[in-house]
Parts: C-alpha cells; sequence; structure tokens
C-alpha cells in the first residue's frame, strides 16, 4: 500500500519494499497520501545568473516559487557575487540560500498542502514516518532490525499505549534526549521545563543502515570491510531533470514544552508522547506524558556528492537568547525562551550548566531545582546571514515559520579535499569518499565554529577542538567495527562512520 | 544534595562568558584550503539585481598590494607554496581563505616592526612578482631585515613569535645572554603552523584525522605543497 | 567542635582517580560523601583548559591547568615562575625543575635539596578537580605477580601483604570504570594471570608506524642480546606489545573514540582518554554528594578515643594570595574518613595534624609517615633514523606500545627492572629542555643554531654547520628531519628508601594560606641507578640494531649523576614518571606500615589513606590501575563493614 509515487523516486539502493509490507492498512487509510521529498530535486540557487552575478530575488513575486520547489538534492552555490564579497562569502551565502530550501522543504506540510498556509501544528514531512524515522525506532533492543514505515502499534512504548493516537509524535527518551551530547548538561527553560532533542533519519539513511546490518552492534563488529559511506545526494544530470536523488539527510530537533495557548501560536508544534524508561533498579517505573511540543531548534545533515562531509545547517527560534553583545549592552529584549532579562548576573550566571544530579526527567519533566538555564549566543550571526534570515522570514509571514531563523551552515570549503573520482552523476554510484585523508578529514570547514544554543548551549566558542563545529566532531564519529585480529600489519582498516555518531547507538 | 550553592560560587565564575572575554569571539576558521571551483550556475528563471564592478574590500585597512606582498614574501621564506599559505588569494574575487590567517600574521609584525616591515613587504613587491631566491638574498643583506624575516617564518611554520631582537641574541648571543622565550599568537594560530604538515603530521593537541590513522603511511606521503628555490 | 561540622557517612580528602572511584562507589549506594578538594572545581566544559595550553609557551603537562604558573600570568620568561608562598594551593612543576629552581623555595613549591647529597624529586602533580589523571598519558598496565612479592622472590625490599589474585577481580572493575583498551592476548608471557576467559572492555589501540620499527629492531636481537638484557629465557622473543590503555577505540561512556591528537599529556582535546572527571560526574549525579572546591584540608582531628572525629579545612577565593584575603573555616565530620590527596599531600597533611600538642603523629605511630617515597625514575634516549625509515612521529597517541617483557627476571636481585615506552611524540619534550620540539629545530634551522644537534652538515648534507635557511631548502630539510625522530623511555623501579621522605617545610616557609610546605629529601639508591645504567645500554642497543643515530644527552643539572657500564664511569640522568608513591605504605601488621591492604590506618580504626602511597614498592608498571584496583576494594570494604 502506500503512494506508489514515492516508492519510485529513485532511492539510492533502497529495499523499501519490507517498509512497504508491512503498513498497517488503518494507518495508510487514516493518512493522507504525501509526495517524496525529491526528486524532483529543487534546483534554485542564491544566483539566478554568474555573469554578471545577479541575486535570486526574495521577496512576494518569487515567493510561491521559493516555497514550493521542494528540497535541494545537492548544493548549487557559486564563488562568484555582488561586488565587494569575497569568493568566501559567495560560497557562504549560497549554502544559507541551500539552507533555506532545505528547511522550508522539510518542514512543508506533510500533505502536501502549501506551506503559507501552514498553522502552528501542522504536521511537517520530516515528522511524517514515510519520510524520516526516529533514532529509538531504528536502534532497537539486541540489534534486531528496524521497519520502516508507520509505527505498529508493538513498536509504541506500552506505558504510552493508552494514549497513543495515529498522527501523534512519540519521543523515546534515553540520555541524548535530554542531556546533550557527551552529557554536556540538560537545557531547562524559563518554566523549569527540560528541554529535549530528538535524532531523524531518513530513508536512504535507514536503508543503508539496514542493508549493512548497521543497526546491530554485533554485526558491526564483524564487519571489517565496510567503509560506512553514507549514499551522497546529486542534483539531476542535465540530460534528466526529473533524476537525482537527495541521498543521506540526518535531522536533530530540540523541543520546548508549551505550557499555554499564547505559547502555541509563536512555535511550530506537535502534539507528543513522550516515554519515560523506568529506572534498572526497578525502582521507578515507565511513564508516558503527553506534551505539545514547540521546536526551538533544528539542525539538518545532508551528504551531497560534492560535500562528502557532509553540509550542516543549523536553525533556532529567533526568541531562544540573546546575543552575548547584546547582554553587555543591555540590549535585550522582554522575554526569551531561555533567558530571563530580569535575573541578575551573580544569581544568573550565564550559560552555567544546571546544577547537579542531571537525572532522568520525571513525568513532570521539570528540572528537580527551581533553576532556569540563563543562555546567551556566544558567536553572533553574520550580516549576510541575518540578511538573508530577514528575505526569507519576510515570505513566511503570517506563518509560524517567520518566527525561524538560520544560525549558519558549515561546509567544507576544500572541495574535493576527500573524493577519490566522483566523474559519474548517476545517482546510485558510491560517493568513494577517501577515508584515508590526512591531515584533515574535515577538509576546512566554514565557518571554523558553529554551535546552536538549544543543542550545543555548553560547547559554544572558537577554542580549537573544544568549541562546538559540527564537522570537527563528526568527524571523530566511529562504530563498533573491528580490525581481525590476525590481519597483517599493514592492512587498512577503518571503523570511522561517516560523520554520523547514530551508528554508536546499536545495540 | 547539590554542589556548593550559589551563594558559596566566587565572584568570578558567576560570569562565564566574562571570564571568556579574552577569547575572541568573531567567526574563525580552522584550516587552509585548496578551494576550488565549484558547481557551475544552474538555470534560472528570474532577473535579479544587476551588479556590476568588483572594487577591492571597502572596510579593509590592508591594501590588496600589502597583503599580496606579504604572501609572496611568505612564500618565498617559508618554502611554502602562496597558494597554500593563501589559498584562492588571487583568484577573482578574492578571498576563499576560511581561516585567513594571513592577516592575522600581517596585522601582528605591522605592530611589532612596522618600519622593517614595510622594506620587507617593498622587497616583494613589484610586477613580474620576484623570484622566491631573489626575495631571500636580498632579504639577507641587512641583519634588521633577515632577523625579521626569520622571524616571520618561525610565525608561520609555529604559530608564535620569536622577536628579532630575541632571535639576534639567541645567534649572536652576547657575553651574559638575558632570558629570551617567544609567545603563542592565539589558538588559532598554533593550530595553523605549518611544521607539523612539513612533517606529515599535525599539531599536538588538534587532530582532524580519524582512529587508527598513525597505524598507517600519511597519505600523501610526500609533501605536495613546497615552493621554488 | 565535632557538633558545628556538617555531619556525612564519608568525607574525602581529594578528587583524584582514588577519592573519586571511592566517592562513586558508596554515593552509587546512597551513602552521603563530602569531597573535599584543593584546587577548582570541574568547568562545565574545557575551553579554558584548551585556550591555555593552545597558547602556552612551555606546553609542560600542567600548562592548562590552574594556578597560573607565572606572575604576572601571561609572561613567557620562566625567571617569572611563580613564587609558590603567594599560591594559595600550589603544586610542583615541571618548569620549576630547573637548575637553581629545583632547591630554590622561591622557584618550586617542593622544598628540595636541603640535604648533602640529595637529588631533585622529579615528578609533579595537580590540585584540581581529577586530580593529577588530569594530565596522565592513560597507560593501565596491571603489576605481575612477582610485583607483590619482591622480598620472597628476589630478597629485595618487603613483600605486598597481598598478591596478584587479592587484586585480579578488582583490576577488572577499574578497566571497566576507566575504560581500558587492550587484547588480553597481548599481555600474554608477563606473569600476569587473567582470569580465564577474560576481555578487556574495548579492543586494542593500533599500534604506530614508531612501534613498528621498534619491534622490527627487537626481531633482529641474538639469543645473546637479550640474555643480556635481562631474557631469563632468552630464546622468547622481545616483543613490542600494545599498551593497555584507558583510551577509548570505540564509543564508550559516552566519550568519543581517540582521534590521535597526540596530546593526552597534557590533555585531550576530546575526552577520548578517560581522566576522573568522568567518574566525578556520575559521582555528582547521584546527588548524594557535596563537592566543595577550593579547600584545602589542614587538619585531621583525632577524638579522645582514637578515631578521627572530623577535618577541618580552609576555604580560599583566588588562586593567589592577595592582600588581607580572606579565608573562610569549615570542617566536616562523618564515620569514615578518606584521605586520597596523593603521595605528597596526604602525608603532609597527616604531619599537620596534631594530637594534643603533639604534631606529625596521626596515623603516624609507626613513623613511617612520609617516609619510603618513590617515583619511577624515567630515562629518556632519542635519536634519528636511517634517512631511509622515516617513522613519521607526532601522529597518534603520545605512546601506544611498550616492551614488557624485561619488567621481571633474575636481574632483579640486582638491578632494578624496567618498561620501556615507546613514544610517538618524536623528541618533543627531550630536545632543548622545556622549549619543545618541533619547535627548537625549526628555530635551529631558521635561526642558525643547533640546540637539537642535527644542524651539523654531516647530518643535513648541507655545506654548513649550524645553518641558517629560507624556503624550499628550509622546508625539505625539516620534512627530511623531523619525521626520523624517536624517543624511548625506560620506567625504572625504584626502591623504597626510608631517607627519601615527605616531612613538613621549615615553619618560615608556607604557601598562599600559610600552611608549611612539603620538604622532600630524595636520593637514588645503588639498586635503581644500576638499572638505569641498564636501560642506557639497551637503548644503545636497540638503537643501533634500528640504524639510528643517538643523540641523547646528559646535561649538566641535578638529575645527572655517574653510572657505570662494563666498569666504564658514564654519565647518566633520570627524570620523573610523574608516578608518586610510597609515604604510607600498606604491610600485614600494624608495626612495620601505616596502612593495612584495605588501606585502613592501623592508629585509627575510620581512616582510610588510599593511593599510590600506600604502595610498598613501585613495580614497573604505571600506577594508575593498581590505584583504581584498590581504591575499589577499599570502597567495597567500606560499605560491608563500616557503613553497613
Amino acid at each position: 500500500m502506500g503512494d506508489s509515487r514515492w516508492l519510485g523516486a529513485g532511492m539510492a539502493g533502497a529495499v523499501g519494499l519490507i517498509g512497504l509490507l508491512s503498513l498497517p492498512d488503518a494507518a495508510a487509510a487514516q493518512t493522507p497520501a504525501t509526495k517524496a521529498l525529491a526528486p524532483p530535486c529543487n534546483m534554485l540557487s542564491d544566483l539566478v545568473s554568474t555573469n554578471p552575478p545577479q541575486l535570486t530575488p526574495v521577496d512576494e513575486a518569487n515567493k510561491d516559487k521559493l516555497l514550493t520547489s521542494g528540497l535541494p538534492c545537492a548544493e548549487t552555490v557559486h564563488g562568484e557575487g555582488p561586488a565587494g564579497k569575497s569568493r568566501l562569502e559567495n560560497f557562504q551565502r549560497g549554502f544559507d540560500f541551500y539552507s533555506w530550501l532545505t528547511f522550508i522543504a522539510l518542514n512543508t506540510p506533510a500533505d502536501d498542502s502549501e506551506i503559507k498556509n501552514a498553522r502552528p501544528d501542522t504536521r511537517t514531512k520530516w515528522e511524517d514516518m514515510r519520510h524520516f524515522r526516529q533514532l529509538a525506532d531504528i536502534m532497537l533492543k539486541e540489534g534486531k532490525a528496524p521497519q520502516w514505515g508507520e509505527r505498529r502499534p508493538q513498536e509504541i512504548p506500552l506505558a504510552c499505549r493508552k494514549d497513543f493516537k495515529p498522527g501523534m509524535m512519540v519521543i523515546q527518551l534515553i540520555e541524548e534526549s535530554f542531556n546533550q551530547p557527551f552529557k554536556t548538561g540538560p537545557l531547562i527553560d524559563q518554566n523549569g521545563n527540560y528541554a529535549l532533542f530528538d535524532i531523524l533519519l531518513n530513508q536512504q539513511m535507514f536503508d543503508y543502515i539496514v542493508n549493512n546490518k548497521l543497526y546491530s552492534r554485533k554485526e558491526q563488529m564483524r564487519n571489517s570491510t565496510l567503509k560506512v559511506d553514507f549514499p551522497a545526494g546529486t542534483n539531476p544530470p542535465p540530460d534528466q531533470p526529473s533524476g537525482g536523488d537527495p541521498g543521506t539527510v540526518m535531522l536533530k530537533v530540540s523541543w520546548k514544552v508549551l505550557e499555554s495557548d499564547k505559547e502555541k501560536e509563536r512555535f511550530h508544534n506537535v502534539d507528543a508522547l513522550i516515554s519515560i524508561p523506568g529506572s534498572e533498579d526497578g525502582r521507578t517505573k515507565a511513564a508516558c506524558v503527553r506534551k505539545t511540543l514547540g521546536m526551538i531548534g533544528f539542525h539538518v545533515g545532508h551528504k551531497t556528492k560534492n560535500r562528502l562531509q557532509w553540509i550542516w545547517t543549523s536553525f533556532e527560534h529567533v526568541n531562544n537568547v540573546p546575543e552575548q553583545k547584546d547582554v553587555e549592552a543591555r540590549n535585550l529584549q522582554a522575554s526569551y525562551n531561555f533567558y530571563d532579562a530580569a535575573c541578575d548576573v551573580r544569581k544568573c550566571p550565564v550559560n552555567a550548566t544546571p546544577p547537579r544530579p542531571w537525572r532522568f526527567p520525571d513525568p513532570s519533566l521539570k528540572f528537580h531545582s527551581g533553576f532556569k538555564s540563563q543562555i546567551a549566543r556566544v558567536t553572533p550571526l553574520t550580516d549576510d546571514t541575518k540578511e538573508i534570515n530577514a528575505k526569507f522570514q519576510n515570505i513566511l509571514k503570517g506563518t509560524v515559520w517567520a518566527n525561524y531563523m538560520l544560525l549558519s551552515t558549515q561546509w567544507p570549503t576544500d572541495f574535493g579535499c576527500s573524493s577519490k573520482t566522483v566523474s559519474n552523476p548517476v545517482p546510485n554510484l558510491p560517493p568513494n569518499t577517501d577515508f584515508d585523508k590526512q591531515p584533515d578529514m574535515t577538509c576546512a570547514p566554514a565557518p571554523a565554529f558553529l554551535a546552536n544554543s538549544t543543542l550545543e548551549t555548553y560547547s559554544q566558542g572558537s577554542v580549537p577542538q573544544a568549541s562546538s563545529s559540527c564537522m570537527a566532531c563528526h568527524g571523530n564519529a566511529v562504530s563498533y567495527q573491528r580490525r581481525p585480529p590476525n590481519a597483517p600489519p599493514d592492512a587498512k582498516f577503518f571503523n570511522q562512520s561517516d560523520f554520523t555518531f547514530t551508528l554508536e547507538k546499536a545495540r | 544534595m547539590e554542589e556548593a550553592s550559589m551563594s558559596d560560587r566566587l565572584p568570578e565564575e558567576q560570569n562565564p562568558i566574562v571570564q571568556n572575554a579574552n577569547i575572541h569571539v568573531t567567526i574563525t576558521y580552522t584550516r587552509r584550503t585548496l578551494l576550488a571551483g565549484a558547481a557551475a550556475a544552474t538555470a534560472a528563471a528570474t532577473v535579479g539585481t544587476v551588479i556590476t564592478t568588483m572594487p577591492a574590500r571597502a572596510a579593509d585597512p590592508i591594501s590588496t598590494e600589502d597583503l599580496s606582498a606579504f604572501v609572496t614574501l611568505s612564500a618565498a621564506l617559508t618554502g611554502i607554496q602562496d597558494k597554500q599559505l593563501a589559498p584562492g588569494f588571487d583568484r577573482a574575487p578574492p578571498g576563499s581563505d576560511s581561516i585567513d590567517i594571513k592577516r592575522d600574521y600581517f596585522r601582528w609584525v605591522k605592530e611589532k616592526r612596522s618600519v622593517a616591515f614595510e622594506k620587507l613587504l617593498g622587497i616583494a613587491k613589484g610586477n613580474p612578482k620576484p623570484a622566491a631566491q631573489a626575495i631571500i638574498e636580498q632579504v639577507q643583506a641587512d641583519p634588521e631585515s633577515k632577523y625579521l624575516a626569520r622571524s616571520i617564518v618561525l610565525m608561520w611554520y609555529l604559530g608564535a613569535w620569536y622577536d628579532p631582537d630575541d632571535l639576534k641574541i639567541l645567534a649572536e648571543p652576547p657575553a651574559s645572554p638575558p632570558e629570551v622565550s617567544h609567545k603563542v599568537i592565539s589558538a588559532k594560530a598554533y593550530t595553523q603552523g605549518w611544521v607539523w604538515r612539513v612533517a606529515q603530521a599535525h599539531p599536538m593537541g588538534s587532530s582532524d584525522m580519524q582512529f587508527g590513522y598513525w597505524q598507517r603511511k600519511p597519505n600523501p606521503e610526500r609533501p605536495d605543497f613546497f615552493g621554488g628555490a | 567542635m565535632a557538633d558545628e561540622c556538617k555531619r556525612y557517612d564519608v568525607a574525602i580528602v581529594g578528587s583524584g582517580v582514588a577519592g573519586a572511584l571511592i566517592a562513586k562507589r558508596l554515593a552509587t549506594r546512597g551513602k552521603k560523601v563530602v569531597i573535599l578538594e584543593a584546587g577548582a572545581k570541574i568547568p562545565p566544559n574545557i575551553n579554558d583548559y584548551m585556550e591555555r595550553f593552545y597558547t602556552a609557551t612551555f606546553k609542560v603537562p600542567e600548562s592548562p591547568y590552574t594556578p597560573a604558573l607565572f606572575s604576572p600570568a601571561d609572561s613567557t620568561l620562566l625567571r617569572d615562575l611563580a613564587d609558590p608562598s603567594t599560591v594559595n594551593a600550589g603544586r610542583p612543576t615541571v618548569l620549576s625543575l630547573g637548575k637553581g629552581k629545583w632547591n630554590d623555595p622561591k622557584k618550586s613549591y617542593l622544598i628540595q635539596g636541603r640535604k648533602d647529597g640529595d637529588q631533585p624529586f622529579a615528578s609533579t602533580y595537580e590540585r584540581v578537580a581529577g586530580g593529577t589523571c588530569t594530565h596522565w598519558l592513560g597507560t593501565c598496565l596491571r603489576f605481575s605477580v612477582k610485583d607483590f612479592k619482591m622480598k620472597s622472590v628476589y630478597g629485595q625490599f618487603v613483600d605486598w601483604p597481598i598478591g596478584y589474585k587479592d587484586l585480579d577481580v578488582w583490576y577488572g572493575q577499574a578497566e571497566r570504570e576507566l575504560g581500558v583498551a587492550a587484547d588480553v592476548r597481548d599481555q600474554a608471557g608477563l606473569g600476569i594471570p587473567y582470569a580465564s576467559g577474560y576481555a578487556y572492555p574495548m579492543p586494542k589501540i593500533p599500534e604506530s608506524l614508531v612501534d613498528q620499527a621498534v619491534a622490527d629492531a627487537l626481531a633482529k636481537l641474538t639469543e645473546a642480546e637479550r640474555a643480556m638484557l635481562g631474557m631469563d629465557d632468552p630464546k622468547k622473543p622481545i616483543r613490542v606489545i600494545s599498551t593497555p590503555a584507558a583510551r577509548n577505540s570505540q564509543p564508550y561512556g559516552n566519550r568519543r573514540a581517540c582521534a590521535g591528537n597526540t596530546n593526552c599529556i597534557p590533555i585531550c582535546p576530546i575526552q577520548a582518554k578517560y581522566d576522573p572527571t568522568i567518574t566525578l560526574y556520575d559521582v555528582l549525579d547521584t546527588g548524594n554528594v557535596e563537592f566543595i572546591d577550593r579547600a584545602v584540608a589542614n587538619e585531621v582531628v583525632v577524638g579522645p578515643n582514637g578515631r578521627v572525629s572530623q577535618i577541618n579545612y580552609i576555604r580560599y577565593e583566588k588562586d593567589f594570595k592577595e592582600p588581607g584575603q580572606t579565608t573562610r573555616t569549615g570542617c566536616v565530620t562523618a564515620t569514615v574518613y578518606v584521605i586520597a590527596a596523593n603521595s605528597i599531600e596526604t602525608p603532609r597533611l597527616l604531619l599537620m595534624s596534631k594530637i594534643g600538642d603533639r604534631e606529625g603523629v596521626v596515623a603516624n605511630s609507626t613513623g613511617l609517615v612520609g617516609k619510603n617515597l618513590m617515583d619511577h625514575p624515567y630515562y629518556v634516549a632519542w635519536a634519528l633514523m636511517p634517512k631511509d625509515r622515516p617513522v613519521y612521529p607526532y601522529r597518534g597517541p603520545l605512546s601506544t606500545s611498550g616492551i614488557e617483557d624485561l619488567r621481571d627476571g633474575k636481574f632483579r636481585r640486582e638491578r632494578g627492572a624496567f618498561r620501556v615506552d615507546i613514544g610517538n611524540e618524536g623528541w618533543n619534550f627531550v630536545v632543548g629542555g622545556f622549549g619543545g620540539d618541533p619547535n627548537i629545530t625549526t628555530r635551529d634551522f631558521v635561526n642558525g643554531m643547533n640546540l637539537s644537534e642535527l644542524n651539523s652538515k654531516d647530518i643535513t648534507g648541507l655545506d654548513r654547520d649550524n645553518a641558517a635557511l629560507f624556503g624550499a631548502e628550509l622546508a625539505k630539510t625539516l620534512n627530511d628531519l623531523i619525521p626520523r625522530q624517536i624517543r624511548l623511555g625506560f620506567l625504572v623501579e625504584q626502591s623504597p628508601v626510608s631517607s627519601n621522605a615527605v616531612t613538613l617545610s621549615d615553619r618560615s616557609i608556607t604557601d598562599g594560606l600559610g600552611l608549611r610546605r612539603p620538604q622532600i629529601s630524595y636520593r637514588l639508591s645503588e639498586y635503581t641507578r644500576n638499572g638505569i645504567a641498564h636501560a642506557k645500554r639497551m637503548a644503545d642497543l636497540i638503537f643501533d640494531k634500528m640504524g639510528a643515530r643517538q643523540f641523547t644527552k646528559i646535561p649538566d643539572d641535578a638529575f645527572r649523576f655517574d653510572g657505570e657500564i662494563d666498569g666504564k664511569k658514564v654519565p647518566l640522568n633520570y627524570t620523573g614518571a610523574g608516578h608518586v608513591m610510597g609515604t604510607y605504605r600498606m604491610g600485614s601488621n600494624a608495626k612495620d606500615s601505616v596502612v593495612d591492604s584495605f588501606q585502613r590506618s592501623w592508629d585509627h580504626r575510620n581512616l582510610f589513606l588510599v593511593g599510590s602511597g600506600t604502595f610498598p614498592t613501585t613495580g614497573t608498571a604505571n600506577p594508575t590501575l593498581t590505584i583504581a584496583a584498590l581504591s575499589l576494594r577499599t570502597a567495597d570494604k567500606i560499605l560491608r563493614e563500616d557503613l553497613r
């Protein structure tokens, strides 16, 4: 069952049939059809021409085209641009433009209605399990194989079954759902609620994991020879405009518990069930709590043919935090999601982690003490990014999506530094990344540092290695693959997991 | 129980942002690049704003001529190709270098030895650009230029400033030489030091490689970024 | 007095690996614990540590941490080393070990060199949350069976009151806590009887190219040479073995795998190497622990019943003493007290404490507290590989493998044994004093100097010595030389000698809080010197097999001494491995030891003294894993007996 249009849409190496066959009829009957995110690939870029360079207008006249052209399968960027802009700035603008198109496409209503008419709680494409699946539903207990498609009844956590209705989002809490990576700390909003984090993978990424059994730790350990290399997005070849493929897309979302109807108007929100596991010693029972969650942060990682280190996009809600310089100049808005302008710096030190202990949230989702995070953004947005944000927010006026802004896009500037040969534009060709690339596997990211105030709250800064940089950190990701014990000393083995930490969650 | 309560918190800890104030927070970049052309522009539908000429960056107090001379000078002295030290510098539009350490270094040296620096830049100016060997010979002609040139080389190689006067004391020690030292210019400069790449390794404390790389030979096995002379 | 002190189940002085592991075991079982840490607390991230490291002129082990090393803090001159009397909770530093500094109380925190014949105690430690293992290498070797039985087997020193069998299970638990990567099969033949079927938590760290070059050299040893080196069975090969290390080879404990930052000492930028702040996070997350930072315990108070009744501490605000600074005093009282303040600060605290008006008697009826100070004197040798065999140093962890086969043998009747650590960091810390390579070598070739001794024409092939180069010639020369740097280190077993001791300084010499500083008297024994001489012999032989040209220098400083090889006098020296041990040894009875095998004080039954201070002998394994194992065993004892 399911819409045959998304079945046939050029998925790289996909075996989506298994997921299809197990789709419960009830679910298919309830949810309307949904078009694939791509193809067709969105070929728009920040320039309409390069000689002379002319910027693509982002205005009322061009609005419909920009809002409905879909997901870029790969970036289209140029070194040329308006007078006075450096090559780097031109590329950055191109990537930022691509990021906005990506954000719009992913957040387009799942039922294919237009984003300009979307309500704050309209379900988006990425929230639809026909497009993305949550990590907790992929890395299953005992390394069981996951299945694509709508959530089957037995996949709903026990404690949530009585409240579950199709269409609800279910978030299964693990450490990383409330504690930022490497246990750097939870984030507590002005109402004392934990912020929640979730990770989702698209079907191309899911299929690669399934085909290579990467959902199982044991299978990873056995697979010494695989060089994890997720499928890359490619634009259609010139003679095949309906071709191309978006390749691998992964998301990380941060949520805020919304307590009032007024709040619900300002955030994109979902009706969610939060599944809280019981404690290991059995003293605390598993629980499930229903909340309206508002989106406060949105990361996209997209692997493309020319950017084998992926492209890293980060969006935030505009009201999350002030910039550090605004704090110092006392130039503050009335309220923020994670900053209290009225609180003295002695009582509310900026960017301090909450006092320990940091425990799993209980069903109230409130932090155990009265603490509220007081967060400021250390690295300001560039003027160019602020400018592009204003333009896109303007064409999204009237929707909740105008309340979101791009922080920046991190991209590898050393073009082709780690590709072997990628001459064939056919989408199914393996990306052929050179994982032995030395000395810089990240291929010179720009900007060097990037942190989302809700997702990398406590590692903001510009200290090499220590401060948040998408690619520097993700470049360290490895799997559980092992070198066979009797391998000759000069044999090469790789356990890099291609810039994603999801594989280490295999059980 | 929690950690020592807020009232026990000591004054200088209470604003970590203030603590970090000496860490510059403008966006900086990590690695040098070999920026090549990106994908060509694709089909466009509507007409946008027409752009005309490409003037030099208005806000930049360092003239393109000076910066270019600095890159030429540095390439000649260090033996590292200019397009490695300053990727994309000579392209149009210029400035594809995501790290731009050359600018940090230029400002630093100008502040330390403005007049002698001007002289060195003059040696590297000219059209056509002087050959590396010619630059080296002229630089060695007098002690002031020679030692400043050495400071510049050490700056590129180590991300640290060895003052020319200190280098002179070390090379031609007086009777009771005073203690001299060096100063790391910045964390960014340290991670941009070229000696590590010349050694086919990476700065200690900053690796962008992957687990197990040390079991394999450097890739490429011989450096491919040395310049002429 | 005790009524006013805040009350806990357990009070722990020191948040290093021992204190952290014990706190974790107790707090996860619901016990209320207080930790008094002399230094700064755990920072929210390591940005500051990394920034300090990156911008440090001297990238010594202490460089990322507080308190600042110089006064003013941003000075880059050694003459500006901060006067320890102005530092509230100071510590010994590598930079203060130089000539004229190690025995100058205005430079050196430890008071050294007071006795004729004293040599410098060359190891240092940190006083911050996480302790000295904030900058350890990560090596996690178990002691061998014989390491515990030096007296019975070799007639040397004393036996431990326990043996390998008593620690086997605890070693396994420690390896899980820290996250150790190793292959059990590699460790075979070292006299370490692992439990059958034992597997380390993570696969071993891959060997480096340097390791492979050393292995190739060892393969060329003749049987006679292996016998000379000390193999009881010279038919067996001497191997290069991957060193078990608390370094992730895969995701573990919510931390990344090693990315070869080559910076384990002083700090891993991605915490792929375990450090005790990781355990401290778990400790704080139990909600059962109060962590009091900047709190220097200055008195252990013993009640009339002979049990410890409270611990007093001084709380300070700034790292450096300021005129008119205010400090606060406090005290804690508990059922059980654990001093985990390392093998110099623990005796210092005990010696400062009084019973009535008698000083230096707490836990010290034997008079042994402070005595038998030991280290692993570390002999370093370095060389340049032949032109056709670069080994590409400065890559990977600082060390990935070692030579362990010579840690035991009949020779232990006469000379100290050693393990060999193979350095992946070239000449980084050996050349040019504290300058560090590749800085020294680069400066040599730019400025026409020769501190590295590489700038001579027979090595470079240039037409002159002390060449000052520019351009491609410079780049190519450095590219030719630096990838050929190699260094070996020998951690030599040290004798326990009662005159090697920690006492208190004269009352006129204090730290910023007005407390007397540790005073050290230290000298290498003949047994240890013979071990070092043999280490040189081995270094010479290995480098010879490699065709490498040796560059080891013995500077004329206090670490230099005369040794003897084949009847000839040879200059030798040593430095410190950072392994401070021995000053409150464990034993089987109260007359000749300070604590029992559970590290419980014989004199005060509710007091435990933990860490490598309890080691009666040093063995040749790095102490941390054994510290960890003993700590877990102690915590278990406390739970079963004292806090039932």
